[in-house]
């Protein structure tokens, strides 16, 4: 990957930083979704009064949700997006840690020419 | 009882059973009147925890005794044909499943 210039990395952070919101925001509104999907089959649930117990219970939510094609979809999506925003999240942390090492970098440098001209001063030249 | 017919109630309204325990009443010719489903429970129990369930999907209902449908309690929500079709969906797939020995509630 090519490396940036010192004047470049707060804008790559600040870019990396909305990658990962721009995910989160994506996340939350798929899980508001499920949440509204899983909410319905908790409906249908509550409302079927001949199911006698527990098992029955989760085994017809479990059976309302595989009969909507786009739970399946929006779950798989979740992943990924997960996936997407671990990634981004590393992306941002390595940027953050790039721009720490090359603000020490020039550091380094100012030092080494500050010493190295005092080095001369002492000795005359 | 005859699931999926239409009938007439009183005052221009139409009613049809989606499943034994699912009621939709439309007013044909009137749209301000809008259509109410109304859900029948046997026990007050069933309707008051399923009226929990509705709450928190931020439903409009009210909950009250039998006087549409033959169950003791029901629930009657503004709108949402969507919602009464498929509980009425599920119903009928549990009724079917038990066959007729089931026992309405």
């Amino acid at each position: 990957m090519m490396k940036l210039r010192l004047t470049q990395y707060p804008g790559a952070i600040a870019q990396a930083a909305q990658a990962v919101n721009e995910i989160d925001s994506q996340i939350a509104e798929i899980r508001q979704r499920l949440a509204r999907l899983e909410g319905n089959a908790d409906l249908i649930v509550a409302f079927e009064t001949a199911l006698k117990n527990d098992n029955q219970r989760k085994a017809r939510r479990y059976q309302v949700l595989q009969q909507d094609a786009t739970y399946e979809q929006m779950l798989d999506h979740l992943n990924n997006l997960s996936t997407q925003k671990a990634n981004a999240l590393a992306q941002l942390e390595r940027l953050r840690n790039e721009f720490t090492v090359a603000k020490l970098e020039v550091q380094l440098a100012i030092a080494q020419k500050l010493a190295s001209s005092e080095t001369r001063e002492l000795v005359g030249l | 009882m005859r699931i999926g017919q239409f009938f007439s109630l009183k005052k221009g309204r139409v009613g049809q059973y989606l499943s034994p325990r699912v009621l939709v009443v439309r007013t044909p010719f009137r749209q301000s009147a809008g259509e109410k489903c109304y859900l029948g429970f046997k026990r007050l129990t069933e309707a008051q925890k399923f009226a929990q369930y509705l709450a928190v999907m931020g439903h409009t209902f009210q909950l009250r005794r039998g006087q549409m449908l033959p169950q003791n309690y029901e629930i009657c929500l503004q709108g949402n044909s969507g919602l009464a079709r498929q509980l009425a969906y599920w119903d009928r797939a549990d009724n079917r499943s038990m066959g007729d020995s089931h026992d309405e509630t």
